[in-house]
């Protein structure tokens, strides 16, 4: 999911940029003062997340929890990520610098698009299927932009989102499950984690 | 109870994959007349197959997949400055620079050959032998400091508990301090 330096063209890099700015702004916008001890403690889930790696098949995977970020905080998801990504830049050398924008938006993105469908449902399905579908879902559309960005940068669009389809297909189910399972705990523990995120939205 | 139980799952998780990290990473060194190296993730997991570019400059000199273990070789590339380049896939790409000096200077004893079939002087056939002793003691230090060399490499790749808590805590000291600019501005 973390793309290295000098892989993608400089436009696809420019757009990236441009559009995590828009969104991190966006985000940052809607962040009231009682939702930043959440936003903090979720962005350091996100940013630990991907230390629980898993070797799968010729690549390796780990957990990115965007679609639980993306669910529980909708458009903060961007600044929420951004930090932990910089951080993880910087620390660990997880991708690039100059495509943190590109990075930042393939994994926030989804993690909106996710929270924005499945956030009018909630109380509709069950909490299990609620995280399941925001885990599983945010993982592929994250896949599918990974491979997109790529091929935007001049790869072979068939082979590489192959491989990151079918890559990314146990990560999904692994995903669903685990974040079925947190929706299910915050539903009993605190819900009105669930309940009061609409004023995001 | 519940809540308890699925704490420690978390914490366990964190604990047991401390050392894993999704940077990959891509080493080389010359062995003997070719060059060998292996393209791994953070951690130690090796990239299976991963595509491996030789490249001058920006010039591509050869390309090869590395094996079930990650481990590939080119060989008998002319000595000079390399850059390599590994793709995993999906975005996983590492570089690695292999400079000339690496490279063991076999021109001397090969360019011996042929002239002591002209002028067979005592001394220089002598002068020639020590050259080559010299080349073969550079290439056994070579081979020892070898496994060396690659337990560095893969020591730094590696992931730290200092760095998975100093991460957090500026996690959480930005939000703080966004925290406290609002609290101002109000």
């Amino acid at each position: 999911m973390h793309i290295a330096d000098g892989v993608l063209s400089t436009p696809v890099l420019v757009a990236g940029i441009a559009m995590t700015l828009a969104g991190t702004i966006l985000g940052l916008k809607k962040l009231d003062d009682d939702k930043i001890p959440f936003a903090a403690v979720l962005s350091a889930c996100f940013f630990v997340a991907s230390l629980i790696h898993l070797p799968l098949g010729p690549s390796s995977v780990h957990l990115i929890f965007n679609g639980l970020i993306g669910l529980l905080l909708g458009w903060l998801a961007f600044p929420v990520m951004l930090v932990a990504l910089i951080l993880q830049a910087m620390f660990f050398g997880f991708g690039g610098i100059v495509v943190l924008g590109v990075n930042c938006l393939n994994i926030a993105l989804p993690a909106v698009m996710v929270g924005a469908l499945l956030r009018p449902m909630r109380h509709h399905i069950p909490a299990q299927l609620l995280g399941f579908l925001a885990g599983s879902g945010a993982v592929l559309l994250t896949g599918i932009m990974v491979s997109l960005s790529l091929y935007l940068s001049g790869e072979a669009f068939s082979k590489t989102a192959n491989v990151v389809f079918w890559g990314n297909l146990p990560l999904s189910l692994l995903e669903g499950v685990i974040s079925g399972f947190i929706i299910v705990l915050i539903n009993q523990v605190k819900p009105e984690i669930l309940k009061g995120v609409h004023s995001n939205v | 109870m519940y809540k308890h139980i699925c704490l420690i799952f978390i914490l366990s998780c964190c604990l047991v994959n401390t050392a894993q990290a999704h940077r990959t990473k891509v080493f080389a060194w010359v062995d003997g007349t070719s060059v060998a190296g292996e393209v791994y993730f953070g951690g130690g997991d090796r990239a299976k197959g991963a595509n491996v570019e030789l490249l001058v400059g920006e010039q591509l000199v050869a390309s090869t997949n590395a094996d079930e273990q990650g481990e590939f070789r080119f060989e008998r590339p002319q000595p000079g400055d390399y850059q390599l380049k590994a793709n995993a896939g999906q975005g996983h790409v590492a570089t690695f620079v292999i400079s000339a000096d690496e490279f063991l200077d076999l021109s001397g004893s090969a360019a011996g050959t042929i002239e002591t079939q002209g002028a067979e002087h005592e001394d220089e056939v002598g002068f020639k032998n020590r050259e080559t002793c010299a080349v073969l003691n550079e290439a056994a230090l070579v081979k020892v400091i070898q496994p060396l060399r690659n337990q560095l490499d893969q020591y730094e790749a590696n992931i730290r508990w200092h760095d998975i808590l100093g991460g957090i805590g500026y996690i959480l000291g930005l939000f703080g301090l966004w925290s406290l600019m609002r609290t101002r501005r109000g």
